[in-house]
């Protein structure tokens, strides 16, 4: 049995986010666990987009501070974090009124999006088809990052300094002793026994629950995404969404592949499958090369699929939950990777006993059985 | 520059046809593909690669490497190995990652289709086709797609007489059992023949196929049957990517299937079976072969090539290895040595040889990937050639509807690919509920047979590596 002050089950962005800002505050002795590699979540399958525009305060904020330390973690770490912005195409009156409204908000808190003209969408990238387009909402400061350059730099820091990372090693039991204050965390490895748990398995969160005899309100339905062939670099910078079309985003990766991505059907009920489907990439074909009619050619070199882990109320749930040192940190939906690093920061705070100006009590996981949901965040895919 | 007077097969002549590349008009046969084409010509760098825009031409010739890739009709990431020409296309080179093209003919509007049938036969060589000919002689409705242009796969490149284990087909060349069943397969009224075809993916719903550039095509059959082949393997030294470097089998197909002589000099890699196969069939063909370099102490295929190869005045190096490949746009020069068995050089024994060409005979790979889409096991075996299915002595895969069969189960030859195609459409056919009694023993003797040709002390290490993935 192997003693520690804290142990972290899942090593996606969010387990690998709260692990680091632990040991930036001083908590050293943490222990995070991976059934699989790092990333090999949700994680490493998502679009790679970090924005903050969202409708809703909290989030906002939340976002805002995400960019800042994205920026900070790429220097310290060495990934790029490409602050490329999101554009986001709107087709009608409504829309732009609504993305208007959010403008204000966003601005308000800082975040410096601007509605642009069609012809300046088409400045960011000529290739989209703007014919139908009215306007379009930017913030120059929302970009991208890649997942495995992400994790695997976590993974390096983390092997210079104190924290240790344990990939392949599945939790398969938790023991609560002491009135739950002491965990007994059992692995196909080794066995660990601690005061302070945090559950951080993204669309698993609600199995490693009921290890702990917790039901756990977090749901995971399938989204998928592709990439291209390689085209040149710098054919298209931002993130650019339609929610016209299938909520669908498009971006260009550093090598030169366009990384895509559309909504799942209403009707497709959640499941832990993981397999692609022919008919995703049938609608997201449509939708991409309507966007981007140079992109009716691009043929697919891969095809994946992920989970938005969804809460009930689509926002993310975080802080301690109905055992004493325990933590939840899941629930994402589509976000929750560019939200990692304010929730690292904000959740070790939490954890330390200290405090903290992001608004962390927001997501207050109780909140659910209480019934005050929160409106649900702008999302996509 | 075209072969006129071969030995062993006769180039109809065929209509002329007028494409335009980089501007200028070039005149090629009707039926061969761009890169032939182009080789013909003289030209052989084919694009400047993605990220370094070092020189790239043609490699494996069989749309398996991406290698050859141009643009198109507007269209960027051609594979032009396997592209025919048509009258007034426009070829480009690609100088690094193309563009992306707004201008790019779209599909046609209802380019979407769904197609049914009892199995679907990806890859039409000589596994393929006897696959197919087994399913729809039971009465199964059959789909064989290639993506080639044409049928056969490396079958129809075999000039020699065979050299098969037993006496099945030995003796026999390749190309004429080619024809054979390519002919069957053809006015086989319960199969459908899809030539460049390329299947992408095989979903839970159906399997995915790009049709000649033109048609997503969604089949939806009750079996399928991957039958990919294998792809060439490439070693390292410098410069390994100069146009110029082909696979031996690439060159096999420029010469034996297009008829365009690949250049004048060439040094061969590898004395194995297919090395030494085709430094005899670049002789036939007119070109000068100045050596092949072997890094094993012993010639690895049969004497009986190796003897012809030798009355040629080819010199065999066993025990060499190759330092560096030299030249600017395409291969001028090969510097190869001895090596004193731990891999390390004989500085002494250096040697250079001024070619044109270098071929590369080094192996093969299984074109596992659709079975690792499909959601079939795989294992590492070495001695099949690498990642193969696991499956059960009927061929069958652990994904219920999926079978294999040929150099994707495990790098063989042509015998042991047309007995694993028989028994898997067979077996499709007996699972379809439309095979029987026939079908039945069609299996066994194929098994049989199979056990026979991979008898004796030879195959001893391929027989325990097959033992590691029956089911
Ligand atoms: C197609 C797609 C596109 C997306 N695009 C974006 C985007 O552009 N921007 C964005 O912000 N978000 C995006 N998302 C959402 C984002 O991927 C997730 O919100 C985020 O990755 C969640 O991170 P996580 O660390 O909480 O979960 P995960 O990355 O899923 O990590 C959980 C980890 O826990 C491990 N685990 C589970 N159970 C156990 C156990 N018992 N023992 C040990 N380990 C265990 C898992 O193996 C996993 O690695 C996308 C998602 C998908 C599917
Ligand atoms: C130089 C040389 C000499 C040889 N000599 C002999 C000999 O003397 N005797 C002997 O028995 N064997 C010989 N062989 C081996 C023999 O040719 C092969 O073992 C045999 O052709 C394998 O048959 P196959 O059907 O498995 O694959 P292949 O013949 O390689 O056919 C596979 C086909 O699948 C198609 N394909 C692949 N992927 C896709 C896709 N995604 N969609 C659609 N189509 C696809 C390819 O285009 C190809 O036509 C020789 C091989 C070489 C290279
Ligand atoms: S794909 Fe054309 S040469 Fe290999």
């Amino acid at each position: 049995m192997i003693e520690k002050d804290v142990v972290i089950i899942g090593a996606g962005s969010t387990g690998l986010a709260i692990a680091y800002y632990l040991s930036k505050h001083g908590v050293r002795d943490v222990t995070v666990l991976e059934k699989g590699y790092v990333g090999s979540g949700s994680t490493g399958r998502c679009g790679t987009g970090i924005r903050a525009q969202f409708a809703d305060e909290p989030t906002i904020r939340m976002m805002k501070r995400s960019e800042e330390n994205w920026k900070k973690l790429g220097e310290e770490i060495g990934f790029d974090f490409r602050q490329t912005g999101y554009l986001y195409l709107l087709y009608t009156e409504e829309e732009i009124e609504q993305y208007r409204k959010m403008k204000e908000l966003q601005n308000s808190l800082g975040v410096p999006t601007e509605i642009l003209s069609p012809a300046e969408a088409e400045e960011l990238c000529n290739l989209i088809d703007t014919s139908e387009v009215k306007a379009a909402s930017y913030n120059p400061e929302d970009g991208k990052a890649h997942p495995f350059e992400v994790t695997t730099g976590f993974k390096k820091y983390f092997q210079e300094g104190e924290v240790e990372l344990k990939e392949q090693r599945e939790v398969t039991g938790i023991e609560l002793e002491n009135g739950g204050k002491c965990k007994i965390v059992k692995t196909t490895g080794e066995n660990y026994r601690t005061e302070v748990l945090v559950n951080a398995a993204g669309g698993w969160a609600r199995n490693v629950g009921e290890m702990m005899g917790l039901e756990i309100p977090v749901t995971p339905y399938r989204h998928q995404a592709i990439i291209t062939e390689p085209f040149k670099p710098g054919s298209i910078e931002p993130m650019i969404i339609s929610m016209k079309h299938e909520d669908a985003y498009l971006t260009q990766t550093e090598r030169g592949g366009i990384i895509g991505g559309a909504g799942t059907p209403e009707d497709e009920p959640p499941t832990y499958e993981m397999r692609e489907t022919l008919s995703f990439e049938e609608r997201a074909s449509k939708v991409f090369s309507t966007i981007i009619p140079g992109l009716r050619h691009a043929r697919i070199l891969r095809h994946w699929a992920g989970y938005y882990a969804m809460s009930p109320d689509g926002n993310p749930m975080l802080g301690e939950y109905k055992i004493p040192g325990h933590y939840l940190a899941a629930g994402f939906s589509g976000h929750g990777y560019m939200m990692a690093p304010s929730v690292g920061e904000g959740l070790a705070k939490v954890i330390k006993g200290g405090r903290t100006d992001l608004p962390i009590d927001y997501y207050d996981p109780d909140r659910i059985d209480r019934g005050e949901l929160r409106e649900e965040a702008v999302q996509m895919g | 520059m075209r072969i006129d007077d071969h030995p062993i097969i006769s180039f109809p002549e065929r209509e002329t046809v007028t494409f335009s590349y980089e501007g200028e008009e070039v005149e090629a046969r009707k039926g061969e593909t761009i890169a032939a084409a182009l080789h013909n010509e003289g030209v052989v760098e084919l694009r400047k690669s993605g990220d370094q825009k070092r020189p790239r031409g043609l490699f494996c010739a069989i749309g398996k490497c991406s290698s050859c890739l141009m643009t198109v009709d507007g269209v960027p990431n051609v594979r032009t190995c396997i592209t025919l020409v048509r009258e007034d296309m426009e070829v480009k080179k690609q100088d690094g990652f193309p563009e992306i093209s707004p201008d790019a003919a779209p599909l046609e509007p209802d380019s979407i289709a769904t197609k049914v049938a009892d199995l679907l036969v990806i890859g039409g060589g000589p596994a393929g086709l006897k696959g197919a000919i087994t399913a729809a002689d039971a009465g199964a409705d059959v789909i064989i797609v290639d993506e080639n242009p044409f049928l056969g796969g490396q079958l129809i490149k075999q000039t020699h007489k065979f050299f098969g284990s037993s006496d099945q087909e030995a003796g026999t060349r390749g190309v004429e059992i080619g024809e054979e069943l390519i002919e069957r397969v053809e006015e086989h009224p319960k199969v459908e023949t899809m030539k460049s075809s390329s299947a992408v993916g095989i979903y839970e719903e159906a399997v995915g196929i790009y049709r000649n550039r033109k048609q997503f095509l969604k089949v939806d059959a009750g079996k399928t049957l991957i039958a990919t082949g294998a792809t060439e393997d490439m070693i390292t030294f410098p410069n390994n990517d100069l146009p110029g470097v082909y696979g031996a089998g690439g060159i096999q197909t420029l010469m034996n299937v297009y008829g365009v002589k690949p250049g004048d000099s060439v040094l061969m890699v590898g004395a194995g079976n297919v090395g030494l196969i085709v430094s005899y069939q670049l002789l036939q063909a007119g070109v000068d072969v100045e050596a092949i370099v072997e890094i094993a102490p012993e010639v690895g295929g049969y004497f009986v090539h190796a003897a012809k190869i030798r009355r040629f005045g080819v010199p065999i190096l066993t025990g060499h290895k190759v330092l560096e490949v030299e030249g600017e746009e395409r291969v001028k020069r090969v510097r190869v040595a001895e090596h004193d068995g731990a891999g390390e050089t004989i500085q002494s024994t250096e040697r250079e040889y001024e070619v044109d060409i270098m071929a590369l005979a080094v192996g093969l790979s299984p074109s596992y990937k659709l079975l690792h889409h499909a959601g079939s096991e795989l294992k590492f075996q070495p001695k099949l050639g690498g990642y193969v299915p696991e499956r059960d002595e009927r061929m069958k895969t652990t994904r219920e509807d999926v079978y294999v069969a040929g150099d994707v189960a495990g790098v063989e030859e042509a015998t042991a690919a047309m007995l694993e195609g028989t028994i898997a459409g067979a077996d499709a056919a007996i699972e379809l509920g439309i095979g029987g009694k026939a079908e039945n023993e069609l299996i066994s003797e194929s098994r049989d047979k199979l056990k026979e040709l991979r008898a004796g002390p030879y195959y001893e290490e391929l027989r325990k590596n097959l033992k590691e993935v029956q089911t």
